[in-house]
């Protein structure tokens, strides 16, 4: 055996870009002591799988992880050859720089042979098309298996072939071989549940009953080698030994050694060998005494040696059987004959005879019989007339139809009711020859005697001797012996061998190094196919393919070249023993591709011009376009406004798929337009093709339509809000409705002005609250500062106490000298010390404009409130149902999402292990089961649908909306502040004597206009406008699907999802029974045709259909030729022809992204209503002589308050400016109107 | 003693020139008035003057003693001065108002109450500001002419004597138009001549008159600079506004029609991915 030994290496997968780490160990290979009989002939020392450790540990052992030197190429190839993986995702920059970085990807100009793209796709695996070569001849022939052959180019666009459901190519029609057998697997399907049957259902015939075609494994033997991973298993079906080439036919499978003294004989081993030597009964006879009338002599009440009367002769009469056993390992060493013997001599079950109540009257023992076929072990051939050796009793043809466990070939391997054969007549004693006149039986009367009357036994040879008297003559029928027995079933097979083989014509192709030349692998032969079930024939049209059934093995593994397929995959090099083999990648290659993507022009320009219609020619000719004066005339009037308005290049967009209609469609040549790709009409085809079906792939369209249908359910109706462009209405951009982020720089690419305006938009949770502030913005009045100018007072309180201190001095010298005036200028002193305190009340002015503002915020308010009540229940609660709903949608669409990608990754990675193109072979409805339910039909009837309905997506129209003009006035007090006239007060001189003293008045109040107002509103008026609102807008209704559709959604795509992976199992076991060995990694030897059980592991092939599905595995590479072209469906039809529905999608060919409706729904909203847009004039003055609007009527409050009143007679304020003077500083401009100036 | 008389002297230097500063004074205050007056019906040449009743509330006018009246009521006028309250409604106001200095027949502005409502050169509709340039330049030459002709006034007013009423004054100013006109006559309040320090007081009078005067155009020709280009600014606006209105009005629809049907779209084109097996070429036929 060879070994290696490993290191480990500091290495992790990781480094190497596996998603896992795993331990890597670099390996040399160490030879000893090879065994040369297990060795290939090739190689120093049998390869060992070369697998990175994590592969094994999931495989749940952990083996010594044995790698080669070369680290590096090794992993490439076994990730390669193990792990189907997509290749690297191809990606490039989408946003190049310059020309240059563009010329470098598409390989032109510089860089023309050195693409990044070009080149790609050189690398690529396979793809491409020539048109030129015919598929004809290229679908592989099959000879050797059996199956259906079909037409392959007789249902063109459906994909597949005509199935020949006629023509069944039977086990007969090609060469076959393996073991028959007339017993049954103890097994109700069988009939073994009746205790009738039982001698036909040995306990130890299984429903699958050997897992080896030959060597002599049985549970009391083991099998060698040992199953693959060491498996242990019963049975193999026969004896002798398997081939090391895997040609069972080939072997003496079925020698007769035992007949002539040899061992390891092929019936005598394995499950053949229990089933003819273990399954055994034992024969019994009697010699029994009979008189001249041929009854049974012998004492019936005795001990069955007394006889009663005179003896004739001895008749062999009794034969019975003991029941069914199987043979223990122990009697079987015994030899034949003694086997049931011994077991006879232990237990009680030697049977009695019949026809004696004494139990002392027990049979005899005379040798074991098979039990299925009645025949003896010895095959010595009973017949009815002398027993053994006598072959009359049946034809001829059955003499090899005696054992349990019979080989078969061709035909003979079928099972077929009313022609497969049963077991040969085992014949029973008394023999006629014992019973006849050559016999014993018979006596003689003396002649002369007898015609006196008087029986005399003479010998019948005496002369005297009459007639002879045969009294037993009539035994045989009268007694109702077992005559013969046959059998009950007829033989069938459990277990067959074929040798399949498949050749075609060769595709070129291009492979990697841009060569064309025929790399291809057109041809394998001699694989060896091995089933190990009972033989049953059916179509799988109309019938189900149980697990059970499918236990062949396509047994592609053996080291020749021709008979494996480990080189049909990526090219890459193996290291197997001295000399490196290099995987050829066979199937790798393509076509042409095209390397010049034409568009087709989206824009579609009429340049046809129709003089009754069309208003600009739409010619441009030297630099100016003209306009059809009778059409200018006619529809516009001659005005040249309406002319400008109208759009003069009568190009428009047209959004089309991307096929035009064929001479298919449109028989009309005039409306036949080119077909840019019939490429993309190449349909999808599936199993599910049958003859009477058409084209019908049900698989297929039923996917299709699902797609549709999901797109529908996750696309669900959307909220659009639609709003002016900002510019239009007078809005701010940048307000927060339309620029949710706020904006940093002004980046011309990201300037949210310039952006579309979904984007601007960004639609999200906190949408209706956006919508609420921007309505109660623009709903809102504007409001606009009016200035009321008021008069005040200005002074500093240090002054004015500065000075009263200095009256107060001279008044007091003044009374010291006894003059006048000393008090007036003491009350003079205390009223400039009340100025001091109140002068700065003038501050109080502030908390006007704040108090006025609360007025006018108070009435806003309704006007917020009312729309955001609205929002808030007519259209948040529904809008967050609708949102809730749209998030349950999230669950399904992962599992969606899940079915889709197993559906793709059984068609790219799982049924794809080596490129390939399965179109035009003939279907393989065995592959449908057990995942497509209801079968045996064909069709998509019972397949889980997905039903949506189309909802319609909701608008928030805003483009009517008009911002209100109009203004609400605020009334802000500009304060004019003037100083007190400092001479009138200047304090004298203490010596003056003679001092006029002036009186001061009070300070004049600080004007209040809070104070007018409030007068104004308690006789119930109010400053600003009423607001009444008026009906509230309708709430809106989202549509979406409710609660227990959605539910029914769910479990629908459940359902989709289990069939979709039961569907990718299967396949996967289809293909995977050939992508499981390989050059590194073969299986061990003698064991190739092994299956340890049903649809499993190798074993997943079922017989009937090996024919198809060996075509399968040598279908052509995958290169689309001339014929694959015309597999296609037809566009997608018009919708204004079949309707806008899914009537428009039709499922055998599109999927189709379905858009929901729109409705649109006459406006309705709010609107202030405000007469002039102006503010009105007050009901009642706020105080006398004052009229018109709040801020003229306050105007003039002011203006007699402050200045009127205070500076003019006895209350005359001292102000430091006469106050003719000040009145200029009360001016307040006037307003100018714009108007619109109509043009007359 | 000697003390005291040094205290009254001082006292009386200090008196003296109080009385002459008081003297100076009127003649400062009649300065201002007269210009300010000048100013004003310069503004009111600009902007215009509405009839007294269509005025807002809040407008300041002026009559013919130079007194100010404040609307303060629908019809009222108010003026509130040393001599008490005056009220006159509007129709007398525009009676009472103050008229140009020099007479219309001169050359002067039409402020009668049969002119009015008078529109000023800025109120002048649906032309451009160059066209109005001229008019303006023309009314800011006639008003540094008139202030000159204040201070010329002053000035001769100073050599007359003080005593004497007003009398005619030989109007020349270089550059202007001659005006006769009683409201030119000589301020008595000016007139220095024959009187104690009527010198200074001339000097006084005739230098505050050109300090203000030059102050006070050269402030009028800067705000006369804004005015035109605001207007300007202004007249380009309401040009392009004017348009605008119409294409707002006429292409409201289009827009809106095609925002809704873009809308629509928009949301969906960004699921519609690209199907590149429909990049292939075709078979030939």
């Amino acid at each position: 055996m060879c070994d290696w030994s490993c290191k480990k290496l500091p290495l992790t997968g990781k480094a190497l870009g596996y998603p896992k780490s795993f331990a890597l160990f670099s390996c040399n290979p160490e030879s000893r002591s090879p065994n040369p009989e297990v060795r290939s002939p090739n190689l120093a020392c049998p390869p060992k799988p070369c697998l990175p450790a994590i592969a094994l540990a999931t495989a749940g052992r952990r083996r010594e992880v044995l790698i080669p030197n070369y680290v590096y190429p090794c992993i490439a190839l076994a990730a390669s050859l193990l792990f189907i993986q997509t290749s690297h995702a191809f990606s490039i920059n989408p946003k190049p720089a310059s020309f240059e970085d563009i010329e470098m990807a598409l390989g032109i100009g510089d860089y023309e042979d050195d693409g990044t793209i070009p080149t790609y796709l050189e690398n690529a695996q396979c793809g491409g098309f020539d048109y030129d070569v015919s598929v004809v001849g290229k679908i592989p022939q099959v000879n050797g298996l059996p199956g259906r052959d079909g037409d392959y180019f007789g249902n063109v666009t459906s994909g597949m072939a005509v199935r020949n459901d006629e023509g069944f190519v039977a086990p007969g029609d090609v060469d076959v071989c393996g073991y028959r057998t007339a017993c049954r697997p103890d097994h109700d399907a069988y009939g073994c549940d009746n205790p009738e049957n039982a001698r036909y259902c040995p306990p130890f015939f299984d429903i699958q009953p050997c897992q080896r075609p030959l060597g002599d494994a049985t549970p009391e033997k083991d099998p060698v080698p040992l199953g693959r991973n060491e498996t242990d298993f019963d049975f193999t079906c026969g004896g002798t030994k398997m081939p090391t080439n895997g040609k069972v036919c080939e072997t003496d499978y079925d020698s007769k050694g035992y007949m002539y003294g040899g061992d390891n004989a092929g019936l005598d081993g394995g499950l053949c060998g229990w089933l003819n030597n273990r399954w055994l009964y034992g024969y019994y006879e009697k010699k029994v005494p009979v008189d001249y009338s041929c009854n049974d002599n012998r004492d019936p009440n005795g001990d069955g040696t007394k006889l009663l009367g005179e003896t004739l002769c001895e008749v062999t009469l009794y034969s019975d059987n003991s029941s069914c056993r199987f043979i223990s390992e122990e009697d079987a060493a015994l030899g034949f004959g003694q086997r049931v013997l011994r077991r006879d001599e232990i237990d009680e079950a030697q049977p009695d005879d019949p026809w004696l109540i004494n139990e002392k009257y027990r049979l005899d023992w005379v040798t074991e019989r098979q039990c299925c076929t009645f025949q003896n072990t010895d095959e010595i051939i009973y017949g009815p007339d002398y027993g053994a050796g006598d072959t009359s009793g049946d034809a001829p043809e059955t003499e090899e139809l005696l054992r349990n466990c019979i080989p078969c070939e061709g035909s003979d391997c079928r099972y077929v009711q009313g022609v497969s054969p049963e077991p040969r007549w085992q014949y029973y004693p008394p023999w006629v020859e014992e019973v006849d006149d050559r016999s014993e039986c018979f006596y003689c009367f003396d002649s002369e005697q007898l015609e006196l009357g008087i029986e005399v036994y003479i010998s019948c040879t005496d002369e005297k001797a009459g007639e002879p008297i045969y009294p037993c003559a009539g035994l045989i029928n009268e007694r109702g012996f077992h005559r013969r027995e046959r059998g009950a079933k007829k033989y069938r097979s459990f277990f067959r061998h074929y040798t399949g083989s498949y050749s075609r014509d060769p595709v070129p192709f291009t492979d990697n190094n841009g060569d064309k030349y025929l790399m291809d692998d057109y041809q394998k032969s001699n694989i060896p196919v091995s089933c190990y079930s009972m033989y049953q024939e059916m179509d799988y049209k109309t019938d189900v393919a149980r697990n059970a059934s499918k236990s062949c093995v396509i047994a592609a593994y053996y080291l020749a070249q021709n008979r494996n397929f480990w080189e049909m995959g990526r090219s890459a090099l193996t290291e197997r023993g001295p000399s490196p083999i290099k995987i050829r990648g066979t199937q790798e290659g393509h076509g042409e591709y095209n390397s010049e993507f034409q568009d087709i022009p989206a824009m579609i320009r009429d340049t046809e011009f129709d003089e009754t219609s069309d208003l600009w020619y739409p010619s441009i000719g030297n630099a100016f376009a003209l306009t059809n004066g009778k059409v200018m005339e006619e529809r516009y009037n001659d005005d040249l406004t309406m002319v400008l308005l109208q759009p003069s290049d009568s190009a428009h967009l047209e959004s089309t798929i991307q096929l035009y209609y064929t001479e298919d469609d449109e028989p009309d040549e005039k409306d036949q337009k080119v077909a840019f790709s019939s490429g993309t009409m190449l349909r999808a085809f599936d199993d599910t093709v049958y003859t009477e079906g058409g084209d019908n792939r049900a698989i297929v369209e039923w996917w299709q339509r699902q797609e549709t249908m999901a797109n529908l359910l996750f696309s669900p109706p959307s909220i659009h809000l639609l709003l002016p462009p900002a510019w239009s209405v007078g809005l701010d951009p940048l307000d927060p409705l339309f620029t949710p982020k706020i904006v940093e720089h002004t980046d011309l690419d990201k300037d949210p002005r310039s952006q579309a305006l979904d984007v601007q938009l960004e639609a999200n949770e906190d949408i209706i609250d956006i919508v609420k502030t921007f309505l109660s913005k623009t709903l809102t009045p504007q409001i606009e500062e009016e200035l009321i100018p008021v008069l005040v007072p200005l002074g500093s309180p240090t002054e004015f106490r500065a000075l009263a201190e200095k009256w107060h001095g001279w008044a007091i010298a003044q009374n010291k000298r006894g003059g006048s005036g000393g008090d007036d200028a003491i009350e003079l002193a205390a009223k400039l010390e009340q100025y001091a305190r109140y002068i700065e009340e003038v501050r109080k002015l502030r908390g006007e404009l704040t108090w006025f503002n609360n007025q006018l915020f108070e009435t806003q308010n309704t006007i917020t409130e009312t729309i955001g009540e609205w929002l808030n229940e007519d259209v948040t609660a529904q809008y967050d149902e609708f949102r809730s709903l749209s998030r349950k949608l999230e669950p399904l669409e992962t599992i969606w999402k899940h079915a889709q990608s197993t559906y793709r990754k059984m068609h790219d990675i799982n049924s794809m292990p080596w490129c390939h193109n399965e179109r035009f072979t003939v279907p393989i409805y065995s592959l449908l089961d057990p995942w497509m339910p209801r079968r045996p039909g064909l069709t998509n009837d019972y397949l889980p649908p997905l039903n949506i309905s189309r909802k319609i997506s909701a608008s928030f129209d805003f483009t009517a909306l008009k911002a209100p003009s109009g203004v609400l006035e605020v009334p802000v007090l500009d304060p004019i502040q003037v100083r007190i006239a400092m001479e009138v007060i200047k304090p004298p001189n203490i010596k003056t004597e003679k001092v006029n003293v002036p009186t001061l008045p009070d300070l004049p109040p600080i004007p209040s206009i809070k104070e007018y107002i409030e007068n104004y509103e308690d006789s119930g008026n109010n400053i600003y406008p009423e607001i009444n609102v008026g009906a509230y807008p309708p709430s809106i209704e989202f549509e979406i699907w409710s609660d227990s559709e959605i539910d029914s959604f769910q479990s629908i795509l459940s359902e989709i999802n289990s069939v979709v992976a039961g569907m990718r199992r299967e396949y996967a076991a289809f293909w995977g029974s050939q992508t499981m060995f390989s050059y590194d990694s073969p299986p061990d030897a003698l064991t190739e045709q092994d299956c340890y059980g049903p649809h499993s592991d190798t074993c997943v092939h079922s017989e009937m259909d090996l024919l198809e599905r060996l075509m399968r595995f040598g279908s052509r590479p995958a290169v689309l030729l001339m014929e694959d072209f015309l597999s296609i469906g037809s566009s997608r039809p018009n919708p204004a022809d079949v309707g806008y529905g899914i009537e428009s999608c039709p499922e055998n060919d599109w999927a189709c992204q379905l858009l929901h409706g729109t409705k649109t729904y006459s406006y309705e909203g709010w609107d202030i209503d405000w007469e002039e847009g102006e503010m009105p004039d007050l009901e009642r003055r706020l105080c006398p002589q004052s009229e018109g609007t709040l801020s003229e009527q306050l105007r003039s409050c002011m203006f007699q308050e402050t200045l009127v009143d205070t500076s003019g007679g006895e209350n005359k304020y001292p102000y430091a400016v006469d106050r003719g003077r000040i009145i200029p500083s009360f001016h307040i401009p006037d307003n100018i109107e714009i108007n619109h100036t109509p043009i007359e | 003693m000697h003390r005291i008389f040094v205290i009254i002297g001082l006292l009386l230097t200090l008196l003296l020139p109080m009385s002459a500063q008081a003297i100076n004074d009127e003649c400062r205050a009649k300065v201002d008035t007269a210009l300010a007056k000048e100013q004003r019906i310069y503004r009111t040449v600009l902007f215009g003057r509405k009839e007294a009743k269509d005025a807002p509330i809040g407008e300041v006018r002026y009559d013919k003693n130079g007194r100010a009246f404040y609307k303060s009521g629908p019809h009222t006028w108010t003026h509130a001065g040393e001599d008490g309250e005056i009220y006159y409604i509007s129709p007398m106001m525009d009676n009472e108002a103050e008229l140009d200095s020099v007479p219309v027949d001169q050359g002067g502005a039409d402020l009668s109450p049969a002119a009015l409502p008078r529109s000023g050169i800025l109120d002048v509709k649906r032309t451009m500001t160059s066209e109005l340039i001229p008019y303006l330049t023309q009314a800011f030459r006639a008003f540094t002419c008139r202030v000159d002709m204040v201070c010329y006034r002053i000035e001769e007013s100073t050599k007359k004597h003080s005593g004497s009423g007003s009398v005619e004054l030989p109007n020349r100013v270089g550059g202007c138009i001659r005006v006769d006109s009683e409201e030119w006559n000589s301020i008595p309040e000016c007139q220095f001549a024959g009187k104690a320090g009527g010198s200074q007081d001339t000097a006084d009078s005739v230098q505050y008159c050109q300090k203000v005067g030059d102050s006070l155009v050269q402030r009028e020709n800067e705000i006369l600079k804004m005015i035109v280009e605001y207007d300007a600014a202004y007249r380009s606006l309401l040009q392009f506004a004017g348009v605008f209105d119409e294409f707002l009005q006429e292409f409201r629809w289009t827009i809106t029609g095609s925002i809704r049907k873009a809308a629509s779209i928009i949301g969906s084109l960004g699921r519609i991915p690209c199907f590149v097996s429909s990049c292939e070429e075709y078979p030939p036929r």
